[in-house]
Order: C-alpha cells, then structure tokens, then sequence
C-alpha cells in the first residue's frame, strides 16, 4: 500500500514541469499578443520599446472599427435575447419527453458542436441565397450566430432544468396558482441564474464568431472579420489591441456565464 | 366494505366508482367512497396500493379514467388543481427554496388577492396554530425538518381548505419527532373542525388518529371502518393481517354446536386430541369443513402444563406446543411456540414475573377466550 504511493511522489517536479509546458503552449501566443499591444512602436519584435496606448486610441478614432464594434455587440445581445428563452423552452420541453426520446432528441440537438463551422456556414449561405434569394447580411449572421450558441445553451438549461423539483409546481398549483403563474412565480425565480449564465454565454459564442460571419454577412463585418480582412494587408499592432478587447470581452462573458451556471441553487 | 353516511350529512369528499389505470397497471380499481365532514379519515395500505393515487385525484393531480369526485356536493371531477377548494401537504413539504416561511405561507393568499393588513394576520395565525411562530423571516431552507412539517402545514391550512389532504406527511420525520406531531395533527384536526383525509402506510398511526380508515390494497378498498372495528372484526384476511398482527391456525371443524365451533389444527393426528382443541365463533361453519383461526398474539396465554385443565371452561382454546424462542422487546416479551403440528404461534405478554418460569424449551400450552378468536373469512 505504501510502495505506490511513494512512486507517485518521487518526481513531483515531472508533474509541475509538464503543467507549466501544457499552460505555455496554451498561453504564450495571448502573453505576446496582448504584451505587443501596449508596445510603443508599431514593431513585433523583442526588445519592446515602451508603454503606449496609441493603439487603442486608434481602434477609437477608426470609424470601420467603430462600425464593426456596433455590429458585433448588436449580435451578441440578440444572439443571447433569442437564444437564450429558446433554450430555456427546449430545457423544459425535453423534461416532458421519457428518457429514451430525450436522449435521443437531445443528441440532435447538440450535432451543431459536432459538424464542423465551415459546413454550417456553406448551408446556411446556400440556403440563403440559393433557397431564400436573400442578400448576405448581419441578420443573416445572426441567425448562425443563434443556431451555434442554441446547443450550449440548450445544454447548461438543461442541467439546471433537470435539478428543478417539478413537484414544487404543484405544490403551487395546489396553493390556487394557474400553470403560467406556477411558472412565473416558482420555477422562473429558481431557474434564473441559469437563465442568465446561458445567455451570456450565447453572447459569448456570438461575439468570437468568425466563419458563418464571413460566409453570410455580406460586407456588415463584424469585429472578427474586419481583424481577418486587415491580416491580409499588413499585421500592426493596432490588430493586437483589437484582439485584446475582444480576448478580455469574451472571458469577461465566459467567466460570468460560468459563475451563474455552476451556483444552483 | 361498509360506506355508511350519516343520513341526510353531505359528505366533504365523495369517490364514486373511480378507476385510474397507468399504463397496463391499474392503480384504483373501481372505488366508491363517502368521506364525512369534519372527519379525520386515513388511506391505510402498502406502498403501491393506490392510496396516494386516489388522494391526487382528489387534489386534482391525476384525473379518473372513470368514476366521479365530489366536493361538497361538487362534481369536480375535472377541475384543475387550482380551482378545487382543498389544499394538499406533500410528503416532501415542497416547501418553496426562494422564499421566507412567511411568503411560503401567505402563497395561496396572495394567489386569491387578500390584501393587507388580513394576509399577515392570517399567515401570523395559521404560524401560531401549527406552533411556528418566530419563523416567518426565516429562509425556507433553513429549517429543519419538524419546521418544515409545521410550515407546509400552515402553508394548506392558511387557506382554509373544504378538507385537507396529507400525503404520509410524517414519514420523513425520527420517531420522537413524528410522536409529538401526531399529537399535535390530531388536535390541530380538532380545534379547526376540517375534513383531514390522512394516507400513511403506518397503520400504527392510522389507528391513533382516524376516526375512520379505509384500508387499500392492490388498487382496490378493502374495508373501511373505525379503528376498533378494523382491529377486532376485520373484514378480509389481508386488512387482519395488516392492521395488527396475526396468529392464524389452519384446522378441521369437528362440530358447531349454538354457532359455536370445535376445530382441530390440521394434523393433529400426532398429538393427544383433546389437549388440542380450538373453540371459535363460526355461524357458518359445517363439519368437516377448513378453516383458518386467528388470534392476535396479545389475547394469547400460556399456561404451564401442570396447570392445565381440568378447571379450565370449556370454551378455552388450548393447543399444547414448546417455547422456541423468546423475544424481549422492554415493556413487552414476545413467545414463540411451535405447537404439535409445528404451527408457530406468536403471544405477547407484559414484561414481569409471570413469565418466570417460561423458558425455551419448556412444554407449555398456548390458550385463549372464546372472545379473542375469529375465524379468517375467505376473501384475499
């Protein structure tokens, strides 16, 4: 009983080292991305010359960017407005079904994490212009924006839905409360927190999306896209700072959405 | 089964032939029931004998497959929950996480518009009655169990329901606990006059605190009677055995004599025919015929065989057997005798010195009065 144990313990540096090379990998591409952004010359290459913060001044003064910022925060709210009650119903619908028929429609409705972005994107642009005869435009990725962040949505309800007491239902059914307000007084309150780290976290889906964006926006580019199209010309340092807005947004709605979801109450 | 209402009484809730099927299953089977305002009336049977099936009908959970439900005279048989005048305590409280006792309380008030200042005196009162009073800020889910009975209990009774339905609402609680509540259900029961319709398991409990049980088993109503009439004339084998318990003893009648029988355990062959001999009531037993006698083991004696019998009358039952085992429960001590034909016979006895000289091993013979047996009638 011993003798294993003692094994594990020998190179404990092995592990740390090992962590510490896994979290480097993961991390040094943002360190130096997010690091650039404040440099003061516009030149990615060590040593760094000083503190600035012209970059950001100029991501302000850029009208394009401004534009683009617009547009990506408007899909992001009403990414999380539609998604987020969408996923909500689906949560509480699948809840009526036996586990059999849950499972199984549950899986279909997570496929969109599975099949890859690229051909969601190339569906929805075919239906859209092939089927629909519609022009690319936000809407139109707004609508992939929605149908990406559905399954994530649809899966954190779902925990939270799973560990609601149903019973607690009728006990106010039983109290004179209608099924609405059953609903609206009871479940609504309990399940909020929920609610409101899914839709975050629908935003947060919506604000990095890059492909569909591309495929389907037509020229109303968002934030992702515009940093994309000027990669292509020439990499400045005004991209980092604009990376680093969009890295620090997206934690901010991960972290949020993270701490609503994983307190239930 | 006896459905006797008093004449011209309309009664709080009335069941006429109502069956619920889930499935290939059917959970009530066909049942006709009148249950009498202001009575505390008990569900009795084992778990899955469709006593909590037929109180969610009645709440309005489940609806009949047919049959009617009648509250005060109303047919409600497919009126929403929300619309019947009974309140429901649940097993598990369901006691409200988000809310204070208070708001728990005042819930259904609020639901039917009751304004303050009458929504505080009203939920301050119903606190006072179930003895909750100094919880109403408290969370819901920080109180402990017993706190949670009371408030769900306030919770129902704060709206003064036509009756209240209690769906085995003690069972979560320790046995002290759920002592001290049953006391305090039945005055409760008592001081606000409401129709109670109790389903338990417990027929302990059934018995301390109906007025009248039915006793349910296999979806069907097997009897439904006061507890004293449950106990000694039992309608089927199944309600004897399950309310109380039972010695039963097959044997042969040899005679009936003034509806009177003489029967003899089943195969007695072996044992001294006169030593073993059971007197029972059986108007309608014939001779020769099988039947089972019960006793409960509290009317049972034992009675060392120097003792016996000359004197003894008649009309005593007397089976001579060996002690097996001797169960000492405190107040009580349970004897096991296995009797010549070796049929167990369970007796319990007051713990003292009369037993001294009872040990295992020891021939003895069990006995009981003519008025302690009956004969098991046929019906499961």
């Amino acid at each position: 009983m011993i003798a294993p144990r003692r094994r594990h313990q020998r190179r404990p540096w092995a592990a740390a080292v090992f962590m510490a090379a896994v979290l480097a990998f993961l991390f040094a591409p943002l360190v130096v991305v997010v690091a650039f952004s404040f440099n003061s010359i516009p030149r990615m290459s060590l040593p760094m010359a000083g503190f600035s913060l012209e970059w950001y001044q100029g991501l302000i003064d850029d009208p394009e960017v401004r534009q683009a910022l617009g547009r990506t925060v408007t899909a992001a709210i009403i990414t999380a407005l539609v998604a987020g009650p969408m996923g909500v119903l689906a949560a509480i619908g699948l809840q009526r079904l036996s586990v059999r028929v849950r499972t199984t429609v549950m899986g279909v409705l997570l496929l969109p994490i599975a099949v890859p972005g690229l051909l969601l994107a190339i569906a929805l642009a075919v239906y859209w212009q092939g089927v629909l005869g519609q022009r690319y435009s936000l809407g139109a990725a707004i609508i992939g924006h929605i149908l990406l962040a559905l399954p994530f949505v649809i899966l954190t309800m779902n925990a939270a839905v799973s560990g609601f007491r149903f019973s607690l239902l009728e006990a106010s059914r039983d109290l004179g409360a209608t099924p609405w307000q059953a609903f609206r007084t009871i479940m609504l309150p309990l399940i909020r927190p929920a609610m409101i780290g899914s839709a975050l976290l629908a935003a947060a889906v919506s604000l990095d999306e890059f492909i569909v964006t591309l495929f389907v926006g037509g020229r109303e580019t968002t934030l992702p896209v515009l940093v994309w199209g000027r990669i292509q010309r020439s990499v400045d340092p005004s991209l980092n700072a604009l990376a680093t807005v969009l890295l620090v947004a997206t934690t901010i709605l991960a972290l949020l959405a993270a701490r609503r979801t994983s307190v239930r109450a | 089964m006896s459905q006797a209402t008093a004449g011209g009484d309309r009664p709080a809730i009335s069941i006429e032939r109502v069956t619920r099927q889930f499935g290939d299953v059917i959970a009530v089977d066909d049942i006709s029931l009148d249950i009498r305002e202001g009575e505390f009336f008990s569900l009795l049977g084992p778990s899955g004998c469709g006593k909590t099936t037929t109180l969610r009908m009645m709440a309005g959970f489940e609806l009949p497959d047919s049959g009617t439900i009648r509250l005060q005279g109303v047919d409600v048989t497919d009126t929403p929950p929300n619309r019947r005048n009974v309140n429901l305590v649940f097993q598990h409280y369901e006691l409200f996480p988000h809310m204070t006792v208070a708001q728990n309380v005042g819930y259904g008030l609020r639901l039917r518009r009751v304004r303050e200042p009458e929504l505080t005196e009203r939920v301050m009162a119903a606190l006072r009655l179930v003895r909750a009073e100094g919880l109403e800020t408290r969370g819901a889910k920080q109180l402990s169990g017993g706190q949670q009975q009371r408030v769900a209990l306030a919770r129902a009774i704060v709206n003064r329901p036509a009756a209240l339905l209690l769906d085995e609402p003690l069972s979560a609680l320790d046995v002290k606990l759920r002592q001290q509540m049953q006391l305090e259900l039945k005055q409760i029961q008592t001081q606000l006059g409401t129709t109670f319709v109790y389903v338990t398991h417990d027929q302990e409990e059934a018995l301390l605190l109906s007025d009248r049980i039915g006793v349910m088993d296999g979806g069907r109503l097997l009897q439904v009677a006061t507890p004293r009439e449950l106990y000694e004339r039992p309608a089927t084998a199944f309600v004897a055995d399950f309310v109380g318990s039972l010695d039963v003893i097959p044997g042969r009648v040899l005679d009936v004599h003034d509806g009177i029988a003489l029967v003899v355990p089943t195969g007695t062959a072996e044992v001294d025919p006169p030593n073993a001999r059971i007197v029972v009531r059986a108007p309608d037993a014939q001779p020769g015929s099988v039947v089972k006698v019960a006793v409960r083991p509290e009317r049972v004696a034992l009675l060392s065989v120097g003792a016996h019998p000359r004197d003894a009358d008649i009309w005593t039952t007397t089976i001579p057997g060996r002690v097996e085992r001797i169960i000492y429960l405190g107040n009580l001590t349970r004897v096991v005798t296995s009797t010549g034909t070796g049929q167990m016979v369970t007796s319990e006895h007051i713990s003292d010195e009369h037993l001294a000289g009872v040990t295992e091993g020891t021939d003895i013979h069990v006995t009981w009065p003519l008025a302690a047996g009956f004969i098991l009638p046929e019906r499961p």
